[in-house]
């Protein structure tokens, strides 16, 4: 019989290569073999996605093979989560995320979502379709410090411009740094409307955001 | 600021600038051909000149810089991205020039036999005119005594055309042209042709039928590229387009209706009769076009929840919308059932006849959307979904419209040792459509040499798999100047995207359906049709269990359009199709993302 530590690679291997049954049986194995729940997340669920992550960001694997694996992470925390003890532990930091108004593209909005998650972040996702004034009242509510907007719709940017806009007018525009991406925005216009920063994919929000928040790791 | 001149190369022409605007901007005015594929975003960089000299540009912008990298420093620039403020000459590499594409010959695909229009002879009596108050009576009593029963309905712009009643009771000669009720024509001589036409207006191509309409038969047909993209190549591009600017409606308006009047003259010369013998027009499109056509604003089709202005059928004379037909002629504009399912889907239904079978069939529409129908006599479900501009090759390294040398199939032999190509016009490649791109990822696949995922196989020979910009790619073509064409791996995912797309479009509305499985599977529009049914099952497009025989007709849209031009009856029916559909909407789906990943798959599940 394979050792823990094998099972555990494994997982770690096929959550890489997006073999969502190998992955998901490999779990179940890790947690007969009473492996702490918290250290399968930690220790090589979310290295794997973070490996995924990178080698998107290199053009080593592409969308599809990147869309698969995040298929196989997010079936093997929907086993998982309800076995992790209720969050605690500080968290890097608070992001509220939607798709802009008027498009309701959410695909890469949850590539996004699920990346910045396993990188520590406590996200509030507000979905599609969200009116500017939402982005402002959840950004208060939660104490936000960084909003995210997607917008995969070329005639979504005058939507852009005016959540940017309502943002920066609102009582947290001077604190509250605002990130865009999504296949529609060039960073020109990004930069030009006067958001904080740009991300062409996935991968690069996670380090654009940690960027703008000056977080080292 | 100072006027300043703006000179394009090669064709010399000078224009006055007297404000600061970009390339493209100048370059529209002018009437000088810059391709705008994403609609001046600086996404695309299809639009690069170079700048021979200049007394006055902007700086490069970040776009710029990304796109052309090491060819800023020769001088190449983005039209859409680069500034002008003082005196510039600029030179238009010969690139993809619209009038290449390949469109010059006439439409493929064969036409069914319409039913001609009926004729009738009609002489003047002194006692309708006792009878009748008015001319327009008077003509109507004339109909009814040749035994038009149905209440038959005059256009009072038709009587407009005809002499005085005293000279027509001297003449006693009037030919009347109905069909189905409607009259088209009235004269005092003998009327020896009538016609009609029909067009398909496509985001990226125009097809345009002429109808004999006294022998129920299509005279001439034509393809032309829509002059429109010039403001963008997607239709959301030109949606944009017509919101961002000021006059960008009128614009759009005015350059698909100089195209379509063109294309009226072309047609006429092609058998040698004027404009003025085409009393009757059917148009289809997409949505957007169907819009810009009538002139509606296109904020409704910009955002959710997308509606159209309307889903009726619109009838309208020819003259009122600026098409030069007959004084008298008329245009019936088809009803769309979506913004993204246009009545051009809705034709394809018709010319098709899958709402009359028995058993359910599957007809699609594809192009950088696929317009998706499944159904039969009962019932039809309809969707829209989203693609990719990769389809016509736009945003691809090496990617071009399917015109002449662009490669159009590819074939692997011997484990990748020899890749053979084929070519629009057999000439040498000049890069490559997106039916070649779907042909090579089908014989790689039968060739073993890329995995389901989309990933190159390090079978393929060293001398033609290597690290690229954008990783891994394989070299197609290297020509003896040494130009080359590749396909990457991002690409190929690319476009496993969008048939992930289309496949989990398909695959909802097999779920929604539950019925009988599909015995039939149409494809249609002009790139849809230029894929090999066989390439189309290799790279898992149409879902395993469906019907194996899959047929393309080129232009589905159009015979639909020849077919509504010839009665009303069709154009009813038509109403009657949009009226079963009914639409599935995708975005709201909780599946679609799912079936989505499954679906990108390069494999016939
Ligand atoms: C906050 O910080 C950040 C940072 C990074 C961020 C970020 C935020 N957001 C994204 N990123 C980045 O990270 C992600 C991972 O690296 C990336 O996200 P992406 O979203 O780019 O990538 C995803 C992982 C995968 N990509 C996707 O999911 C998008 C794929 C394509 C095919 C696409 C899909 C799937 C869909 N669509 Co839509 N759709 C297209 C797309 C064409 C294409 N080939 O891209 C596009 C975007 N669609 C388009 C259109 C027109 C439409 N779509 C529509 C509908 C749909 C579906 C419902 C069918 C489906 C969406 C399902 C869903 N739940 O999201 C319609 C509108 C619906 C609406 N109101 O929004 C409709 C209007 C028309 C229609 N046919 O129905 C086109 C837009 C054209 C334009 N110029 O604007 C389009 C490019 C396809 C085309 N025809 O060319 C990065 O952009």
């Amino acid at each position: 019989m394979e050792s823990a530590e094998e099972v555990l690679e494994g997982l770690k291997e096929a959550i890489i290569r997006g073999n969502r049954k190998g992955a998901l049986e490999l779990l179940q194995r890790s947690l007969e073999l009473k492996v702490d729940p918290q250290k399968i997340v930690d220790d090589y669920m979310i290295p794997a996605l973070n490996v995924v992550g990178k080698r998107f960001e290199e053009r080593k694997i592409f969308i599809p093979e990147m869309m698969i694996a995040a298929k196989s992470m997010q079936a093997c925390l929907d086993v998982i989560k309800p076995l992790l003890p209720k969050e605690e532990g500080k968290k890097k930091g608070v992001v509220v995320i939607g798709t802009v108004f008027g498009d309701l593209h959410d695909i890469g909005k949850n590539l996004v979502v699920m990346l910045l998650e396993n990188s520590g972040f406590e996200v509030i996702d507000l979905g599609v379709n969200v009116p500017p004034e939402r982005f402002v009242e959840e950004a208060r509510r939660v104490n936000a410090q960084v909003v995210g907007i997607s917008s995969l719709l070329t005639t979504g940017d005058p939507y852009v411009k005016k959540t940017v806009e309502t943002l920066r007018a609102s009582e947290i525009g001077d604190r509250i740094k605002i990130i865009c991406g999504g296949a529609a925005l060039t960073p020109n216009f990004v930069y030009s409307i006067g958001a904080d920063s740009y991300a062409p994919d996935a991968a690069s929000g996670v380090s654009k955001i940690k960027e703008i928040l000056q977080i080292d790791s | 600021m100072d006027p300043y001149l703006v000179t394009f190369l090669p064709s010399h022409i000078t224009l006055k600038a007297e404000r600061e605007e970009t390339i493209l901007e100048i370059s529209r005015r002018a009437g000088v051909d810059i391709e705008g594929p994403c609609g001046g975003r600086g996404r695309c960089g299809k639009c690069k000149v170079l700048v021979k000299k200049s007394k006055g540009i902007s700086e490069p912008s970040e776009e710029e810089r990304q796109i052309l990298k090491a060819l800023i420093s020769s001088g190449y620039r983005l039209a859409c991205q680069a500034v002008l403020r003082d005196e510039t000459t600029i030179s238009i590499p010969k690139a993809e020039k619209c009038s290449e594409v390949r469109t010059n010959k006439g439409i493929k695909g064969g036409f069914p036999k319409l039913r001609p229009v009926s004729f009738v002879e009609w002489e003047l009596e002194e006692s309708d005119i006792k009878a009748c108050p008015s001319k327009e009576e008077i003509i109507l009593r004339g109909l009814k005594r040749k035994g038009f029963k149905r209440e038959a309905k005059v256009e009072l712009e038709l009587l407009k055309g005809l002499p005085p009643l005293h000279e027509l009771l001297e003449k006693r000669l009037i030919f009347v042209l109905l069909k189905d009720g409607e009259i088209l024509k009235i004269a005092k001589d003998p009327i020896q042709k009538i016609y009609g036409i029909a067009f398909d207006i496509g985001t990226t191509t125009i097809g345009g039928y002429l109808v004999d309409l006294m022998e129920g038969q299509v005279a001439g047909s034509l393809a032309r590229p829509n002059a429109q993209r010039a403001f963008g190549h997607d239709v959301m591009s030109r949606v944009s387009f017509s919101m961002e600017h000021p006059k960008g409606l009128t614009l759009l308006r005015s350059s698909l209706l100089e195209c379509m009047n063109k294309m009226v003259e072309e047609l006429c010369d092609q058998i040698d009769i004027r404009p003025d013998m085409i009393c009757e027009g059917v148009l289809v499109g997409n949505t957007v076009m169907h819009h810009i056509f009538l002139g509606f604003p296109l904020k409704d089709l910009a955002h959710a929840p997308y509606r159209p202005l309307t889903t009726k059928a619109i009838r309208l004379r020819a003259k009122e919308t600026g098409l030069f037909l007959s004084e008298t002629g008329h245009v019936n504009l088809l009803p769309p059932k979506a913004a993204f399912l246009g009545s051009d889907i809705v034709a394809a239904v018709l010319a098709t006849g899958i709402h009359k079978r028995k058993e359910p069939s599957l007809l699609m529409d594809i192009g950088t959307n696929a317009e998706i129908v499944l159904g039969n006599r009962e019932r039809l479900l309809c969707t829209s979904a989203a693609a990719s501009p990769a389809f016509e090759g736009a945003h691809l390294k090496c990617g071009t419209w399917s015109m002449p040398g662009a490669i159009e199939r590819v074939e692997v032999e011997g484990g990748g040792q020899e890749i053979r190509l084929k070519t629009i016009g057999g000439l040498t490649p000049k890069g490559i459509c997106g039916s070649g791109v779907i042909s090579a990822l089908a014989s790689f696949l039968k060739a073993g040499l890329i995995s389901k995922t989309g990933r190159l196989s390090h079978k393929i020979p060293s001398s033609r798999l290597r690290e690229g910009e954008e990783g891994l790619e394989i070299l197609l073509y290297k020509g003896e100047g040494g130009e080359e064409v590749v396909i990457t791996e991002k690409e190929i995912g690319e476009i496993m995207l969008a048939k992930g797309a289309i496949k989990a479009g398909i695959q909802v509305l097999r779920r929604h359906w539950k019925g009988e499985e599909i015995s039939q599977v149409t494809v249609t529009g002009s790139f849809g049709a230029s894929l090999g049914p066989s390439d189309l099952k290799e790279i898992g497009l149409i879902p395993l269990g469906v019907a194996d025989t899959i047929k393309t007709v080129e232009n589905a849209a159009g015979i639909g359009a020849c077919m509504a031009l010839l009665g009303v009856r069709k154009r009813k029916e038509i109403e009657r199709i949009v009226s079963m559909m009914e639409y599935v909407e995708l975005s709201q789906d909780p599946e679609f993302e799912e079936l989505l990943v499954e679906g990108l798959l390069l494999e016939g599940a």
